[in-house]
Parts: structure tokens; C-alpha cells; sequence
């Protein structure tokens, strides 16, 4: 029996102490899994015929960042990204407003998080 | 367009044959590096190639590589891709991207990036396949056009 695959709310994770105009590493994590949804023959007569779908592929298409109204960083993934991402990038905190994330997997499907910028000494 | 411009079966064989031999004897003479260099995809793009005596213009595209020696599950391989070049509206980082050729999945994403970023940084996880590897990093700059850089690895356990 096919293994179910797991999903999750991502995570976003901003520094305690954040002031105007540094440049801090924000992380964000989601419970998705990766898979191409291919099997290897071990057998295989042809180099075509090595890989069999079994199961529809599943993967994390598009992560989009949005600080405030302004999408500032777009990284398109696919399934050689692992299992239950864990990314870090960073932002220049130059004014307090929301910061999204937005996940897209393959399928359509959209899972986002928002964590607001406030400015902490 | 008429059949002389085409190679015949014939020519074909005798060409590649050529072709192979001077491969073979190139690198049998040491110069191995020589008939590398044509396929090397370190080639099509600049890149820093002596990190001892850097340029101002090398030292703004030197791109930072972090990766273990030796990974012990494939499925799960962290990397860090950071660059000290500056985040200004006429000058910055557009993208990063992580490839590995040896693997089914060449393109281990595209990472695209903004003035509004501060700096060119990605850490994520990736997959790969088990053995010897070379990860390579494209990194655009908007005005100096495509930098390369890589770093090797082996990987014990494959987790494609």
C-alpha cells in the first residue's frame, strides 16, 4: 500500500530583535512531501523504459515572498527539492508591514503564512 | 539543398573516429584538461578562477558555497549559497540557481531576488544522487551578466 503523504501549515520564524534598516535571515518550513512519483526497473530493457509512474508527481512549484504589497523574492522549485523544506533567505527590514509567504505546489495547491515586522530593540 | 552537404555514413564514422582518437591522445599526453575544456560548463559563464589574487569586480561575484565534505543521506543534503555583492536598484543579484548534473533532476531551483532582499542568500535542502558530485551555482548579476561557481561532494547514500 502507497504510503499517505503528509501536509502542514508552514512556519516563519523572524529574529527576536529586528531594527530599522538591518538585514535579517528569515526561516520558513512547510510539512509537504517531494516526489516525482517514479519507480526505477531494475530490469530495464532500454534506457526509456528505467523509470514507471506510479503515482502522480507532487512537489513545492513556487514559494513567493511579499513584504508588504511588494513581492520581493520568487524561487521556483521542483522535485529535487527534499522533503519538508526548511529555507532561510534574508530581507532588508526597512519599514514595519506583513511579510507572506506564499507556497504553490504542482497541483494547485496554496499554502501561506504571515508574520508581521515590528521593529524591537 | 543538395545530398553533398550532407555527411555520408561513411565520413560520418571516419570523422568521429578522428575525433576520438584526438581526445585519446590529448589527454594520453597530459593535456586532458585541453579536451575537457570544449564540454566544461565552467566555460560558458565568468567565473573566479584565483581566489588568492581577486579583482574588485571577482571579489563582488565571489559566490560562498556551503556544503558538506560528505553527505550521508542524499534525500536530504543542506546547502547554503551566499554572495557579499551589494543589493542597490541598478546593481544586484537577480537569481541564483543550484545545478547538479549527474543527477534525473539536473535544476535544483531558481531563486530570484530583489534590491529589497539586502543580500543574495538561499539555505535550503536538496536531493542527490549517491557517489562523487559537483554542485554548481549560476548567480546573475543585472549588470555583469552570469557568474559560476562549484564545489564537489560524495554522497553516501542516493536519495533520488
Amino acid at each position: 500500500m502507497a504510503e499517505e503523504y503528509q501536509f502542514g501549515q508552514p512556519k516563519l520564524r523572524l529574529p527576536s530583535t529586528i531594527q530599522k534598516g538591518e538585514v535579517i535571515e528569515v526561516k520558513v518550513k512547510i510539512k509537504h512531501p517531494s516526489r516525482t512519483g517514479l519507480r526505477l526497473v531494475e530490469d530495464a530493457k532500454t534506457p526509456f523504459e528505467r523509470f514507471v509512474r506510479e503515482r502522480p508527481a507532487i512537489y513545492i512549484k513556487t514559494v513567493e515572498v511579499f513584504y508588504g504589497a511588494e513581492r520581493i523574492s520568487l524561487f521556483e522549485l521542483n522535485s529535487s527539492t527534499s522533503d519538508d523544506p526548511l529555507l532561510a533567505f534574508k530581507v532588508r527590514a526597512d519599514r514595519e508591514a506583513p511579510l507572506k509567504v506564499v507556497f504553490t505546489n504542482n497541483q494547485g495547491k496554496r499554502f501561506e503564512v504571515t508574520e508581521q515586522v515590528r521593529f524591537r530593540t | 539543398m543538395s545530398q553533398e552537404e550532407y555527411f555520408t555514413r561513411r565520413e560520418f564514422l571516419k570523422a568521429a573516429s578522428v575525433l576520438g582518437l584526438g581526445s585519446t591522445v590529448l589527454s594520453v599526453l597530459g593535456l586532458a584538461d585541453l579536451a575537457f575544456a570544449s564540454t566544461h560548463p565552467l566555460q560558458y559563464f565568468k567565473a573566479v578562477r584565483d581566489t588568492k589574487s581577486l579583482t574588485a569586480l571577482e571579489k563582488e561575484h565571489l559566490i560562498n558555497i556551503r556544503l558538506p565534505a560528505i553527505a550521508e543521506d542524499g534525500a536530504n543534503v543542506p546547502i547554503v549559497v551566499s554572495m557579499g555583492h551589494p543589493m542597490e536598484r541598478d546593481h544586484y543579484i537577480k537569481s541564483i540557481q543550484i545545478l547538479n548534473f549527474r543527477d534525473p533532476v539536473v535544476n535544483k531551483g531558481i531563486y530570484y531576488f530583489t534590491p529589497a532582499n539586502g543580500e543574495a542568500y538561499i539555505s535550503t535542502q536538496i536531493r542527490m544522487d549517491g557517489g562523487d558530485a559537483e554542485i554548481f551555482v549560476i548567480a546573475e548579476c543585472s549588470k555583469h551578466g552570469k557568474w559560476i561557481a562549484s564545489k564537489k561532494l560524495k554522497v553516501s547514500l542516493g536519495g533520488c
